[in-house]
């Protein structure tokens, strides 16, 4: 009835067509949306092809500017700092500790929980004027601070909610830390290396693929942030948490600027694609894949 | 897939809606869809917003009009706002629309900028009883000589106070804007820095600033025509020297002070919940959605409408809240036109959707209602009132233009936060909002 062929493209069909209909086609359709004046309330027919007026626009909109350089500090503080911390705690957790299994758990919840619309809502109170942490402060006799109310505070509370999802990232690190091998910390020892000095010369160079993995997870994810600001903030104050994901949002669905909206979201695109190549194009001075090692012939670099 | 790349997705879904209806032609197949007629049946799709409230009267009404009208079946589609305009805007872009809609008066601009958008209800007479609507009301819904929407009810923004709050100030309502002005310094000293005679967002602001500038100068603060700013250079400094007063005189929280509890609606605040902020400048369709989060026992009254002197217009934003407007493509629209009047003025329907959509402006439908004892006593004090004021300004609806609205806030927000002086706010107010205006009316 069915040859094997039949079947094979039946089993993958639901893939094929939802990867044409939901990801390739509004692809597609955005790019050229980008190239036209769309407003979301007219019919698509009446949009005109504006060519690259939208791109262009952008360099007089400021609000695109402030946008994009609120985005570009946010990604810049967050990847390192989240990255760092998610190390951190997994070497620590790698320790054969009592109840290990508690703490890995317990560390890597808020990332089960972090995206989420409620956590956010939770935030916005642990963080608000009269929140969690101004009445701890106020215990201890310490005036509150405006951490919504003031644009660099502001700024450092979504900052915050992005770090302490780093439950992800530092199960990578662990399973990337039970990889390497035990032997070489025994020889390590022998030597008479330091924790510390085994920590660098040995963890963090095994560790470089698990890192380079990481890093394009969490640059890719830093760009796209958007319910953080857009539930505790609104963007604000003076725009200084309007990261680029939230201004697409607004320009296309409060504004009905579909054109632009799109536009920006392409470039938001070439931006994530653009440190993703620069990251896979520097790979090479910096991360250690052990199998080039041990081709004598060399040349055949990852 | 985390929540920010749903989110992405979502977005780009929404495009391939939009997309998908006017590329593929999908459009073409699904135009029958509008309705549908079988055997001498009729089906008709409705679609609303609102509360669970509203949707369980509304849905009574359909009943009861099926009930009326057995060849008939009505299609009820509904949600809530948030989303509904995407929803409705991909429809009509898609002619998926359904017959009968609840629009927003504003989005008459979106949809029938030519008063083609919408079926001209006009041609109903039969259907509607027109005379129970007055020539404003009629006129809020016509663009170029065709009736494309009929409201349901009316709204206005007025300034609704915390009747507890005052009591324990041991100070009246205020009456005149230099009373307002002077509650600030009283509440400090007799309840603490903690406590406001009013409060709301910007947008509630720029509302309460904007009826302020329009009692003095007596026209409406946009002109659609020039597409500019109805008013000088001189009164959006007095604009923005109102912002500046009310601040610093502690009648409206300070944007620091507000943005410090985050990004969330006014009747969700902590302090408007316990009293502190006490006082609102709100649309009366939605002071129930207000007193509804009040901790404990607080009362909230209607404050008489603070007049400049010699005003001959208390510079309201007085609009219908809510239409009903038929698909221009609807393969029913005289059924489509019975079943508005059946909602709008038949003892039935008036009824069963009670005051779920604010007290209806058909006047049947106020004395069936009123008869009933079904109008609540802020509701009937606001009516009293808006029927007491001098409201003949009509404002432009660019005014309440997400763009339009967001110019205003970006400025006070910067002068707020000291960034720019109050020189250059009442400047930026002037220049960028025409600039605003230029841009978004076509």
């Amino acid at each position: 009835m069915f040859n094997d062929k039949k079947i094979g493209s039946l089993y993958v069909a639901p893939f094929v067509i939802g990867f044409l209909l939901f990801t390739a086609f509004p692809f597609v359709a955005s790019f050229v949306l980008s190239l036209t004046d769309a407003q979301l309330q007219d019919q698509l027919g009446s949009a005109n092809f504006t060519g690259l007026q939208n791109y262009t626009e952008m360099g007089r909109d400021a609000t695109f500017q402030k946008s994009l350089g609120v985005t570009f500090f946010y990604v810049f503080i967050t990847v390192p700092l989240k990255l760092a911390f998610a190390l951190f705690i997994a070497v620590v957790l790698n320790f054969k500790l009592r109840a290990i299994g508690f703490f890995r758990t317990a560390y890597y919840l808020p990332s089960i929980l972090g995206g989420s619309v409620a956590i956010a809502i939770v935030w916005r109170f642990v963080f608000a004027g009269d929140g969690l942490i101004n009445q701890a402060l106020e215990i201890i006799g310490i005036t509150g601070v405006n951490w919504l109310g003031e644009p660099n505070t502001a700024m450092f509370s979504i900052i915050l909610l992005r770090l302490w999802q780093f439950g992800s990232a530092m199960v990578v690190f662990l399973a990337g830390l039970k990889a390497i091998p035990e032997d070489l910390y025994e020889a390590a020892d022998l030597d008479g290396a330091s924790r510390v000095r085994q920590f660098w010369m040995i963890t963090l160079p095994l560790l470089t693929p698990v890192l380079f993995f990481n890093f394009i997870m969490q640059i890719v994810q830093a760009f796209q942030e958007f319910n953080g600001p857009y539930i505790i903030t609104g963007g604000g104050p003076l725009k200084s948490s309007y990261l680029l994901p939230l201004m697409i949002y607004e320009e296309g669905f409060k504004y009905f600027n579909l054109g632009y909206s799109s536009a920006l979201s392409w470039v938001l695109f070439v931006i994530i694609a653009v440190f993703t190549a620069i990251a896979f194009w520097s790979q090479k001075h910096w991360v250690f894949y052990a199998q080039d090692r041990e081709d004598k012939n060399g040349g055949a670099q990852k | 897939m985390s929540n920010l790349t749903l989110t992405a997705a979502r977005l780009h879904r929404r495009n391939l809606l939009l997309g998908a209806a006017a590329l593929t032609g999908l459009s073409a197949c699904s135009k029958s869809q509008t309705s549908s007629s079988n055997g001498g049946a009729i089906t008709l799709r409705m679609s609303w917003w609102g509360g669970t409230s509203a949707h369980k009267a509304t849905l009574n009404a359909l009943q009861l009009f099926e009930k009326r009208h057995p060849h008939i079946r009505v299609r009820g589609e509904y949600t809530g706002f948030t989303g509904h305009l995407e929803r409705l805007t991909t429809q009509i872009a898609g002619e998926t629309a359904p017959d009968v809609m609840q629009i927003n008066w504003y989005w008459q601009t979106l949809f029938s900028r030519d008063g083609e958008g919408f079926t001209d209800l006009n041609q109903y007479k039969n259907e509607i009883d027109f005379s129970q609507f007055d020539a404003r009301t009629l006129s809020m819904g016509t663009t170029a000589g065709k009736l494309n929407a009929l409201a349901i009810s009316n709204a206005a923004r007025l300034m609704y106070l915390n009747k507890t709050t005052y009591d324990k100030s041991g100070l009246s309502l205020p009456d005149t804007w230099d009373s307002l002005f002077a509650r600030g310094p009283q509440f400090k000293a007799k309840l603490g820095d903690a406590y406001y005679p009013l409060d709301g967002l910007f947008q509630d602001f720029i509302a309460l600033a904007r009826s302020y500038i329009v009692q003095k100068t007596g026209k409406a603060l946009v002109n659609s025509e020039t597409k500019s700013l109805n008013c000088t250079r001189a009164d959006m400094h007095e604009y923005a020297g109102f912002y500046a007063k009310m601040i610093r005189d502690h009648v409206w929280p300070s944007a620091q002070v507000r943005a410090s509890y985050g990004y969330l609606p006014q009747q969700e605040m902590r302090p408007w919940i316990n009293g502190e902020f006490a006082g609102t400048y709100q649309w009366n369709s939605a002071i129930e959605k207000y007193t509804d989060t009040l901790a404990g026992k607080q009362e909230v009254a209607l404050a008489p409408y603070p007049m400049r002197p010699g005003a001959t217009d208390a510079g309201l934003l007085y609009r219908p809240s809510m239409m009903f407007a038929v698909n221009a493509k609807s393969q029913h629209p005289r059924e489509s036109a019975m079943l508005i009047n059946f909602l709008l003025n038949d003892p039935e329907g008036v009824r069963a959707m009670e005051t779920k959509r604010g007290v209806p402006v058909s006047k049947a439908a106020q004395k069936i209602l009123r008869d009933d004892g079904l109008i609540g006593k802020l509701q009937q004090d606001s009516e009293d009132m808006l029927a007491r004021l001098p409201i003949n300004v009509l404002e432009s609806p660019y005014f309440e233009h997400p763009r339009v609205r967001d110019g205003f806030q970006d400025i006070l927000e910067a002068f707020g936060y000291g960034k720019i002086t109050l020189e250059q706010a009442g400047d930026a107010l002037y220049d960028d909002i025409n600039a605003i205006l230029h841009r978004v009316i076509r």
